[in-house]
């Protein structure tokens, strides 16, 4: 009998769901390197248990939008064809290659991989795994037994399907690899999709690869639940940029967690740009493994009804010499919210880690609530760290300046969040990827002035 | 071209212009000087339209017409400017973005198509060269990182790009070694035509010294209490202000 969570009080919905999905689909477990990851993943989730506000970082999150519905693994898509201009507007014509994923299911004949160079594989996870078994099976989930994120842990067990990108030593690729996952719900009922990636960047070598996470039907009434969980390895002297852009309906939950593992001298980057969802949350564990291990990790919220943000970082400083930044801002309209949580861990023998980390907020309405929880563990005693944390309105003194120079006023506030803004973008170290993504940024930011005018 | 006709304003609730009357013709340089807190800096955000000052009675009328209740970005598409004692740094923003658009807001109100950025930099290049300013600055943001002096000399870069009617020039000699203020002067006198006028709020003779005016004026306590011809500044550089709020005292 499954003992998950709470077992005297009344199962939420949610939780039964994701009881049933288990049940029906553990009989037919397969293949078999998959198989025991997911068993480990179901064990650690009965073992963990669903989060509640008695986590320290789970304290003042609501995780209602996520526990109320029994969702559904959602259907099969009812026409690509019909995705087909949707599916055009979401990705670079310039991509190295294009990785589609509709519903949680991979779908070949929306994808591109034949530009890419010798060596470099790109494809669904089970397609990658079965030409390169080695090192895919080794990095997938394997350290399950160990998680300690609960949704890490569902979505090992769950998972549908998901994508796999291995760059050999020394392949420097200069455009992104793109993927996209787009939910295209049918009908009213709560319906949800559990994804994966792994990327394995091998010394020496150079990739970027942007997930993007879109709604079809932005429209859509019909509660969504999408579960991503992504693996990052960055082995010595890679340089990984990984940017996750979550654009789904308001009617969606987003649950991301992206676990990257930093070797020596390697440089990682995450950004995280979230600008839909009802409930959004991405949870960012870097792991710093050798000395003189760098990452950056950055983000950027636009947000406005109702919709809420959930930043959560842990860096795990386990070896001298490394360096990590962290730059989470936020743009808050409406009865928005946004969370952050970021934890820097520095071993005790982890000397010389120089760790630095700030969370920035422009609140555009009285309403909007910011929350932000900077933690510091350091048992090493030659270590540099800084944490901070600003939160503010637009300046008076700089919308004058604007308007006195003939700027309407809407333009001056235009101007001045959309500032505020591209610093993340101009941030991410890939040149093909700032021009469109500037782009998307203005118009999220366009829409969010109106939207709070 | 303006007047200001009897105007009282407060910030706060603090009255702080006291009954002001001026009038400013085409073709004149107004000086206005006077003690601190005597309501210059007051009297140049009033004009531009800062919202925090808020005037109690009396009007501004620009072209034969009240502005009082025109916004700053409407008084600016006008043809007001105010060259800002401490202008403002905006991280993030382009500085020739930032002039282009400025430009832009303006042709778009007076009917005009917009420059596109390639057209708008001919112009700029024109304009740098103009106030002699290095190119290099228009990469970089709006007045972020830069000195006094470049601060200062970027407001005259953007007054020479929206040729204004009326510009106001609130302390621009502050903060500025000598060569700085003598090419900040250079700037704005080779701006100056027949059909503009200046008016410079300035604590020091020294800038009249390189801009001449035509007329100035004491400020004290929120009312002019003098006005003369250039000849009243080298009077006062040389017996203070307070001879002149004496007299006026005296006057009274």
């Amino acid at each position: 009998m499954l003992t998950m969570v709470r077992t005297q009080e009344a199962k939420t919905p949610f939780e039964q769901a994701v009881q049933e999905q288990w049940r029906t689909q553990s009989s037919v477990l397969q293949p078999a390197w998959v198989a025991s990851r997911r068993i480990g993943g179901w064990t650690r989730l009965e073992a963990l248990g669903l989060p509640s506000r008695a986590l320290e970082a789970w304290r003042y999150v609501n995780l209602e939008p996520v526990s109320r519905h029994g969702f559904v693994p959602l259907p099969e898509p009812a026409s690509l064809d019909v995705l087909d201009p949707v599916i055009s507007a979401l990705t670079l014509p310039e991509a190295a290659a294009k990785l589609v994923f509709v519903n949680g299911i991979f779908q070949p004949t929306l994808s591109d991989t034949t530009r890419l160079p010798e060596g470099v594989l790109a494809g669904s996870l089970f397609d990658v795994a079965a030409q390169l078994p080695q090192p895919i099976e080794s990095y997938f989930a394997a350290d399950i037994e160990a998680e300690a994120d609960a949704f890490v842990a569902l979505n090992t067990a769950l998972f549908s399907e998901g994508y796999a990108v291995y760059v050999p030593q020394g392949v420097k690729l200069d455009t992104p690899l793109e993927v996209l996952f787009l939910t295209d719900a049918q009908g009213t009922s709560p319906q949800g999709a559990h994804v994966r990636g792994v990327v394995i960047a091998e010394p020496h070598s150079q990739v970027t690869i942007m997930a993007r996470f879109a709604s079809a039907g932005a429209a859509s009434a019909t509660p969504t639940l999408t579960t991503a969980v992504t693996e990052l390895v960055a082995q010595p002297g890679a340089l990984l940029n990984y940017v996750h852009v979550q654009t789904e309906a308001d009617t969606a939950a987003h649950m991301a967690a992206t676990k990257t593992w930093v070797h020596g001298d390697a440089r990682l980057h995450v950004s995280t740009l979230a600008f839909g969802s009802r409930f959004s949350r991405h949870y960012v564990h870097s792991a710093m493994v050798s000395e003189e291990a760098c990452c950056e990790l950055n983000g950027l919220a636009i947000l406005q009804g109702e919709t809420h943000v959930f930043d959560h970082t842990v860096i795990d400083h386990q070896k001298p010499h490394g360096g990590s930044q962290q730059l989470y801002k936020g743009i808050l309209a409406q009865r928005s919210r946004a969370d952050f949580d970021g934890t820097i861990v520095i071993a005790p023998h982890a000397q010389k880690s120089d760790a630095s980390q700030l969370h920035q907020t422009l609140l555009l309405s009285d309403e909007a609530r910011v929350l932000t929880r900077p933690q510091l563990r350091i048992d090493a005693d030659d270590v540099k760290c800084a944490h901070g944390a600003s939160v503010g309105q637009l300046s008076e003194d700089q919308l004058f300046y604007l308007t006195s120079r003939g700027l309407p006023f809407s333009q001056a506030q235009a101007v001045l969040t959309a500032g505020f803004a591209d610093e993340i973008v101009e941030a991410i170290p890939c040149e093909a990827l700032k021009a469109p993504l500037i782009d998307l940024v203005h118009s999220r930011l366009e829409a969010l002035l109106t939207a709070n005018a | 071209m303006l007047e200001i006709r009897d105007v009282y304003a407060r910030v706060d609730e603090k009255e702080i212009l006291k009954g002001i009357s001026l009038t400013i013709n085409p073709g004149e340089i107004h000086a206005i000087m006077g003690p601190n807190g005597s309501g210059k800096s007051t009297l140049a955000k009033v004009i531009a339209g800062h919202p925090a000052f808020s005037v109690t009675s009396g009007d501004i009328v620009f072209e034969g017409q009240s502005i009082l209740e025109d916004d700053p970005e409407d008084r600016a598409r006008k043809g007001l400017f105010l060259a800002f004692q401490y202008p403002i740094e905006v991280p993030g923003v382009n500085n020739a973005n930032f002039l282009r658009m400025a430009y832009n807001a303006k042709r778009a109100y007076e009917g005009k198509d917009e420059l596109d950025p390639l057209e708008f930099q001919d112009l700029l290049d024109e304009k740098l060269k103009l106030v002699e300013m290095d190119p290099s600055f228009t990469d970089r943001a709006v007045n972020a990182g830069f000195s006094g002096g470049e601060k200062k000399k970027n407001e005259i870069l953007q007054m020479a790009v929206l040729e204004p009617k009326v510009s106001i020039l609130d302390e621009i000699d502050s903060g500025l070694d000598i060569d700085a203020l003598r090419e900040v002067a250079n700037g704005v006198n080779k701006l100056m035509s027949p059909e503009k006028a200046v008016v410079m709020v300035t604590h020091y003779q020294r800038l009249l010294n390189y801009i001449q005016p035509d007329y100035v004026h004491v400020l004290s306590e929120g009312r002019i209490i003098k006005s003369g011809g250039k000849e009243l500044a080298l009077q006062l550089e040389e017996r203070g202000y307070d001879w002149v709020i004496a007299q006026q005292a005296a006057e009274v």
